[in-house]
Order: C-alpha cells, then structure tokens, then sequence
C-alpha cells in the first residue's frame, strides 16, 4: 500500500495531470510530468535499497521536490541537505546517514566530492523523461526524513520525522490554509530548513503551484518576485519580511496578489504585522512556531488587522497548540515550553542519549505524555502565549539555528578546557581561559575553518588569563560576558590585543 | 592615469560612501576586507539596503550580478559595467 502522503499526490495527479505542479525560471511541470519524475526516481531509488536512504542535495526544483516523495514511494526516506551548509556538515550528515544514493544537481556536483560521498549519485538534470517506473509498491518506511540542526556537542543533530506526523501536519495545512489549485506559493527557504516542509508538501499536497525562488534577485527582492509571479501564499522567517518592509519594495503593486502570508522560525514583531496591513490591509497573516522536533510548526495565530494589537508584546504571540498537539509550560504559567502530540520527532538519529534527554515522560492530569523539551522560555496570559528567552545558548545567526555550544566544543576539542562563545550584537566572540598569543588564536581558526560553516566562525578569539566563576566556582556567563565587554572597550581605547 | 581608471575611482568612491553610511562605521583601508565575509554586519539585509542605495544612486535596476556583488571590488565592477552597457545603449 503506498503512504497517506504519496497516495494523496497521486489522487491530484490523475485528478488534474494538466495542471501546474512547479514554476521555475519559466520552466513549468505539470502535475503529470511530476509524477513521472516521482515514479522514475523511485524506481532507481529501489534498486538500491528495500527500504533506501535517500540524501538530497540539490537546490529547490522539481526534481528534488520529487525525490522526496519519489524516497517514501520506494519505501525509504530521504535527507534534504543545505548545499550552502558547508562541508563538514554534509560530511558529517553523509557519515551518520550513510545514504544508499545521493541527488545532486549540477551545481552541487562537487560538494559529493568534498564531503567525501562515494555512493551511488542521481543527477537531476537525467530525471526527465526517465524510462524507467516502480513496478510494485513497496511497505511505507515509518521514517518520512531525517533533517540536520545544529547541536550543542559539536555534531549536528539528525531530527527523525514520521510519515504519520508529516502526514498530519501536512493534512493540517490543507485545512488551516484553505488551499486550492488557484494557489500560487512561494518556495524561499532552503530544503535543509524544515520551513521548506510546509511549502512543498502544503502546494503539492494541495493541487496549487510551488514557485521556488532559487535567482539571487528573487531572493533578495522577495516583494518583486511576488509581483512577477502573481504569488497568492507567502512563508518565509518574519526576518525576511523585516528585508522587504527595509526595502521599500513593500508597495501595493509589488504585494496585491497575495491573500496569506504565514511565518515561522522566529519571532514574528509587531512593527512586522503593522506594516503588512498597511499595504495590504485584508491579507490574512498567520504566525505559527514549532521545533524541528515537533515537524515544522504546531500553534496557530490568525491575524487581522483588527486583533492583531491584542496579541501583541515584544514579539507577537505563538498561537494555540493545532488540534492533535499539547502544550504544557512547566511552572504553570511562566517556564520551558513542552510538546506533546501526534507531532513529535522520533528522537534523533542514532543518538538514544540525546534523544532520551530532549523527549521525556510527563504527568499532567493524570495522564502520561512523551514531550519534547524545547528549551524555548515562554509566558502565558489572558492575551496569548509569547516567547520570552531561549534556555540555552541557542541563537539565529543570518536565518540559520547555531548553538553556541557548538562552537566553544570544537575549541575544547583542541585541548582547552574552558571556551565560551558569545554574542556580541550581530558578531561572534570565542573565549577561552589561557594565557596564550595570536599565533594561537590563529590555530584555532584555521581549525574551526575546517569544522564549522561560514556563518558560525567567530569574528574574535580572545584568551583570557581567568573565567569569573560564581559560588560553586561554576564559569559565570554573565559576569564573563561583562568581563569581555570591559576588555573589548579598552582594548578600543588602547592597543590592540592577541584578538584576530 | 587613463579615463576609465577616473571613473572607475569615481564610482568607487560613491559606493565607499553608500558603504559607510550602512555600516556607519570607518572602512577598512585594503579592499580585501571590504566584503560580506569580513564585516559582520553586512547580511543578506544590509545588502539589500545597499543594492536599493545603488539602484537610486546610479539610476540602474538590479539584477542577478548586482545583487551577487557582497564585495566592494565586486559592486565597483559590476556598477561600472552596467553604466558602460547603458551608455553604449544611448549613443
């Protein structure tokens, strides 16, 4: 029997095989065309696994959209990787996974050579009329994908995804969003940010047209590519909206087309909402919030330009949890936020410690739930649910999730016992207790150039001869960070340190 | 020194400026550290804001190598050969 999720794509492809499934570039392919692709690819997928592991590292079109049902269909499931992640993230995805065949494109070709993948590779520019289909349909895996975070230990962490709950959320979508052939959406973020999830499977789910903005110009432009395409649906970080309003491309002409926009990822602002209805003052606008470990998102606020001012504080508020989800704050109305429901991650990939440190039995009314600890601070009252601090060190550098930790476990890594990242305003600042020089600062660069991401090394790497530490002679992170800020001001108004 | 080196330090100049006034800080001297990797605050958001300055600054529309340009050499090279192509364009 083929899964909910395939098996409803297939519904829409007999229903209407004319119609449009992915706009790119003026490409166009149709309902019809996609399922082709789908079944090809499944059928190679196939040959190489009973049950295959799929990774995909191509950018957004439709081809990689179907290899990811193309995964489920042969009775796998797949990786989506961030071509722009770096290399030794992919190499580390490729280790953990250990794919039984890979997607690339074109462009990300070489990336297979330096993440040091030497499986069997699919190229996306050879699916099109592909001769070959899945002869018979296989037993659905349980898995739908396994999607890379960042983690605090220095590896990322893979989030295990069920069918059953990308199925209900995905089945969620259609409802929440009332979507129809008539729509056209917009695919912004990448496949490796699980945003991307509610676009491919909300459209293609749904009969409407998936646009994926892969041209530099679409991207940085985002309000001119609404106008080019006519968009209808909108769903990007609120960040991005913050990129338009500055822009001020956020004009009646450019936004007329639009009838939803919907946000996740980080908190969505007031001044974002306020300037949305200005132009548009009918566009419904939902803010929704959810971990990668509780599948994309699992609250709901529907904004008006009426309501929206009720809901808001520093940041608008999350929402109720969708149907089939439980929230629970612990500490009653002020403390972590845990989820429940039929959302829930399966754990990370073969990782049982983190797994059984992150998703933990809880009693509330008697009953016992399994939720997940998001580490996410939030506030209840009569207005809503909000967002207030993150527990740990996590942060969002240029869209992307960092654990701070991360950073400071590769620097401990090269034998210094005490590292600390920080943030200071938009820059990043490593710490580390020691009395060495800049020839040593530069050591730890060229390392951490090898292990992390562009977007996550540091700006400065500074020893400091002692950490402040508080009664339990504990590292004091605020007394550290106050310590860096009184350094880095002098160092300002002096010479020049053995900072970089 | 030739005509085009003139307006190529013409153009610099004015892009040094839009530069300064987003970042509202003092640039670095060497062009290598005039770019999207070397000053934290340049992000996909202050780059926009750079290339919609540029847009109004030059009178030109953005496009895929204006909106790829995230250093300073870049933006000089691409603004200069826009204004080249628009001005073989009107003779």
């Amino acid at each position: 029997m083929k899964p909910w999720i395939v098996n409803r794509l297939f519904e829409i492809i007999e229903q209407r095989p004319e119609h449009i499934a992915v706009s790119q570039g003026g490409r166009q392919t149709t309902y019809g065309a996609f399922g082709l692709m789908v079944s090809a690819l499944a059928a190679c997928f196939g040959e190489k696994s009973q049950a295959p592991r799929v990774a995909i590292c191509a950018e957004p079109c439709a081809e990689t959209y179907a290899a990811m049902f193309a995964a489920m269909l042969a009775g796998g499931f797949y990786v989506p990787l961030n071509a722009e992640a770096g290399q030794a993230r992919l190499q580390t995805a490729f280790e953990e996974i250990t794919p039984d065949v890979a997607v690339f494109s074109e462009r990300t070709l070489h990336l297979a050579g330096t993440s040091g993948y030497l499986g069997p590779i699919i190229m996306t520019s050879n699916v099109s009329g592909h001769p070959k289909r899945i002869e018979t349909a296989r037993t659905a895996h349980r898995l739908a994908y396994v999607m890379f975070t960042s983690g605090s230990t220095g590896a990322p962490k893979g989030v295990m995804i069920s069918q059953d709950a990308l199925g209900h959320y995905a089945r969620w979508a259609q409802t929440a969003m009332n979507i129809s052939l008539n729509d056209r959406w917009s695919q912004h973020p990448n496949i490796g940010f699980d945003l991307s999830v509610l676009d491919i499977y909300g459209a293609l789910l749904g009969g409407a047209t998936l646009y994926p903005l892969n041209e530099p110009i679409d991207r940085l432009f985002p309000a001119r590519a609404i106008k080019k395409y006519s968009l209808t649906i909108w769903n990007s970080v609120p960040s991005v909206m913050g990129m338009i309003l500055k822009s001020g491309d956020w004009t009646q002409d450019n936004a007329a087309s639009l009838r939803l926009m919907t946000f996740c990822g980080e908190p969505l602002l007031p001044e974002h909402v306020e300037g949305i209805f200005k132009v548009l003052p009918d566009v419904e606008v939902h803010n929704t919030y959810g971990p990668t470990e509780a599948t994309v998102s699992c609250s709901l606020l529907k904004l008006t330009k009426e309501n929206y001012r009720q809901h808001a504080k520093a940041s608008i508020a999350l929402g109720d949890p969708i149907q089939g989800t439980q929230f629970f704050i612990d500490g009653g109305t002020r403390g972590e936020l845990l989820i429940a429901g039929l959302q829930l991650a399966d754990g990370y990939w073969n990782d049982p410690a983190k797994t059984a440190n992150a998703f933990k039995l809880v009693r509330r009314d008697g009953r016992d739930f399994i939720a997940y600890h998001t580490g996410d601070f939030v506030l209840r009252d009569a207005t809503g649910l909000y967002f207030t601090e993150r527990q740990d060190n996590q942060v969002k550098i240029k869209g992307h999730r960092v654990e701070l930790n991360e950073i400071s476990s590769h620097i401990r890594r090269l034998g210094y016992v005490h590292a600390e990242t920080i943030m200071e305003g938009q820059s990043i600042i490593a710490l580390i207790e020691g009395n060495e020089d800049a020839k040593a600062a530069q050591r730890v660069r060229e390392y951490l150039s090898l292990k992390l991401e562009a977007y996550m090394q540091p700006q400065k790497i500074v020893f400091m001869a002692t950490f402040p530490r508080n009664a339990n002679d504990k590292i004091d992170l605020a007394a550290l960070k106050a310590a860096w800020d009184k350094l880095n001001n002098h160092q300002v108004s002096t010479s020049p340190a053995n900072d970089l | 020194m030739s005509q085009d080196m003139t307006v190529e330090i013409a153009i610099e100049s004015r892009i040094r400026k839009i530069l300064t006034d987003q970042f509202d800080m003092v640039l670095p001297s060497h062009h290598d550290e005039i770019t999207m990797n070397t000053i934290p605050a340049w992000d996909s958001m202050a780059q926009v804001q750079i290339v919609v300055a540029i847009e109004s600054e030059f009178g030109i529309e953005a496009d895929t190598a204006l909106v790829e340009a995230q250093t300073l050499v870049a933006l000089v090279e691409v603004v200069g050969a826009k204004l080249l192509a628009s001005a073989g364009a009107s003779p």
